[in-house]
């Protein structure tokens, strides 16, 4: 992780923290996979609905608590679907309940870890800590053996965002790196 | 304790017809074959290895011919000279389907080889308990032969062997009569190591398990990284740095040469190609080149010999009509007819359309590579 994720990821990982034990307190669900629709919908009390003629991967309108995804994308892989919503809600959680109200309109290359400019690279560390929180990993990595597929199924992420997560969290090895 | 692993080293491999090694009069490719397995073996002799461990398909076919039969011979007489242990499963291409015509690993079991190709069984060296799974045809038989084999909580180390995909883990090519596990099956036992074969790309799917890979590239699907002798050091313990380490071998150069084509004329497409393979080097090499979104008409003026002439050092040129497929028109509304276009457009929304892609690509490969046989 470079020191603009670092520094982006420190109050982030709280914020999404936050929101994960809100839902808990609320909600009796399984803890993995993070339940990522259910904490827009019924938690945070958003619309989300897919689109396949949307040109963006994803779009948040603040004031219509609605957010798109783009249909083609969401079928092609469900761990890019959970991740582009995880990314949507980061711009509800980390920028707009800071006071920020216009619409955002994520392109595909704008979301994952790693990669975007500053709002979108907020909102994709916020997105990873949600979906995959440090603790969970450490967690799961040791009961997996590291085992990046597993572990892709068991947060029911793209092999890509946990990967990139395990070498964050630097939890891999060199000979698998 | 530390092991050396290998696997689908496919002796017996034959590719690319009337390209004979001149010394030895035999197919090329399978001296390649041939050689990579005698260099693997004489690097594990220098790394005096507790162990030497093949993971499955050390034969190309069930029925090999004596001249693969004694390079593997060859290969684990060398190992016992040096008082190397070795140990070898049947994989899925050194598997009868019927068995009733017996098994080559019958002549190795008569030679000492310890070589497990009937059912799971548990073979201990000086302290080491290797569990061995031979192949299996049905996936959930083969899970049920791993969970059969208790963990020895006793030994100096648990280390499986298992000749087996796993489910997701993509390769570029495709067989038939193969299986796979699922990731948290894999995950299951508490192994030191698993010895993993099948995959012709080395991968670590897990902290504890490696795929080898293959000694030689055997098709276009397996272009990257390079091939090694794998050595792992058990007592160094998963995850740690020195847990694995490859030894590289050499291997005959295999390359895909991609040319834009879009918009350009039949010499413009072998000019780009001078380009492309300026300083490349192409001595002995397999290539495969890939003429991308060429028209019809560019295709049909293509000045072949030219191009034959610029490849004229390689062993072997497979030229493939390549990503998006022949452009019949700039004014069409669907320019790119190829099947990949199609299928991708096309395709059920429960079929995932890249892997039923790469199978078809896998058929068109063997039927260009066949069709370039003939016209030789």
């Amino acid at each position: 992780m470079n020191a603009q994720d670092k520094s982006l990821a420190e109050g982030t990982a709280e914020r999404a923290a936050e929101l994960i034990d809100r839902y808990y307190r609320h909600f009796d669900d399984p803890e993995l996979p993070v339940p990522v629709d259910a904490i827009a919908v019924d938690l945070l009390g958003f619309a989300v609905d897919e689109d396949d003629a949307l040109d963006v991967s994803g779009m948040l309108i603040p004031a219509e608590k609605q957010v798109w995804l783009n249909g083609r994308e969401s079928r092609s892989s469900e761990g890019r679907r959970r991740f582009t919503l995880a990314h949507e809600l980061g711009h509800w959680v980390c920028q707009y309940q800071q006071g920020q109200a216009e619409p955002r309109y994520c392109r595909s290359e704008e979301i994952g870890v790693g990669v975007g400019r500053k709002l979108e690279r907020e909102a994709n560390v916020f997105a990873a800590e949600l979906l995959m929180p440090a603790p969970l990993v450490r967690r799961e990595a040791v009961a997996l053996k590291l085992n990046v597929h597993a572990l892709a199924h068991r947060f029911e992420v793209s092999l890509p965002a946990i990967r990139v997560r395990l070498e964050h969290l630097s939890l891999l090895p060199e000979y698998m790196q | 304790m530390r092991i050396v692993h290998v696997a689908d080293t496919h002796l017996g491999y034959r590719n690319f017809s009337g390209k004979l090694d001149p010394e030895r009069n035999l197919n090329q490719r399978e001296c390649d074959v041939y050689d990579a397995w005698q260099t693997a073996v004489d690097t594990t002799i220098e790394l005096k290895p507790d162990l030497f461990i093949h993971a499955g398909d050390l034969f190309d076919s069930s029925r090999p011919t004596p001249t693969a039969v004694v390079q593997a011979l060859e290969g684990f007489r060398k190992l016992r000279e040096a008082a190397i242990p070795a140990v070898v499963i049947a994989g899925n291409h050194s598997t009868p389907r019927f068995r009733s015509g017996g098994s080559v690993f019958e002549i190795l079991d008569r030679f000492g080889i310890t070589a497990v190709w009937q059912g799971p069984e548990t073979i201990r060296f000086n302290g080491l308990v290797v569990h061995c799974i031979p192949h299996e045809p049905q996936a959930e038989q083969l899970l049920e032969d791993i969970r059969s084999l208790p963990l020895d909580g006793k030994a100096d180390g648990n280390v499986l062997v298992v000749h087996a995909g796993l489910e997701g883990v993509r390769q570029d090519y495709h067989e038939v009569n193969e299986i796979a596990l699922a990731p948290e099956e894999l995950a299951e036992g508490e192994y030191d190591y698993v010895a993993l074969g099948h995959l012709h790309r080395y991968q670590v799917p897990q902290l504890n398990a490696v795929y080898a890979g293959s000694l030689e590239r055997l098709d276009f699907g397996d272009l990257e990284g390079e091939k090694a002798v794998v050595e792992v050091d058990l007592a160094a313990g998963a995850g740690s740095k020195d847990f694995v380490r490859r030894h590289p071998i050499p291997t005959r150069p295999m390359l895909e040469i991609p040319i834009a084509c879009a918009g350009l004329d039949a010499s413009d497409v072998v000019a780009a190609l001078e380009r492309k393979i300026d300083g490349v080097a192409l001595e002995g090499a397999v290539v495969r080149l890939r003429l991308e979104e060429i028209q019809r008409d560019v295709w049909h003026a293509l000045d072949l010999g030219a191009i034959d002439e610029l490849l004229s050092g390689c062993l072997h040129v497979q030229r493939w009509v390549g990503q998006g497929g022949l452009v019949v028109g700039s004014d069409l509304e669907i320019a790119d007819i190829s099947f990949s276009a199609f299928a991708r457009r096309e395709m059920p929304t429960d079929v995932d359309p890249e892997a039923v892609i790469r199978l078809a690509q896998s058929f068109l490969d063997y039927a260009a590579a066949a069709e370039a046989e003939e016209a030789e």
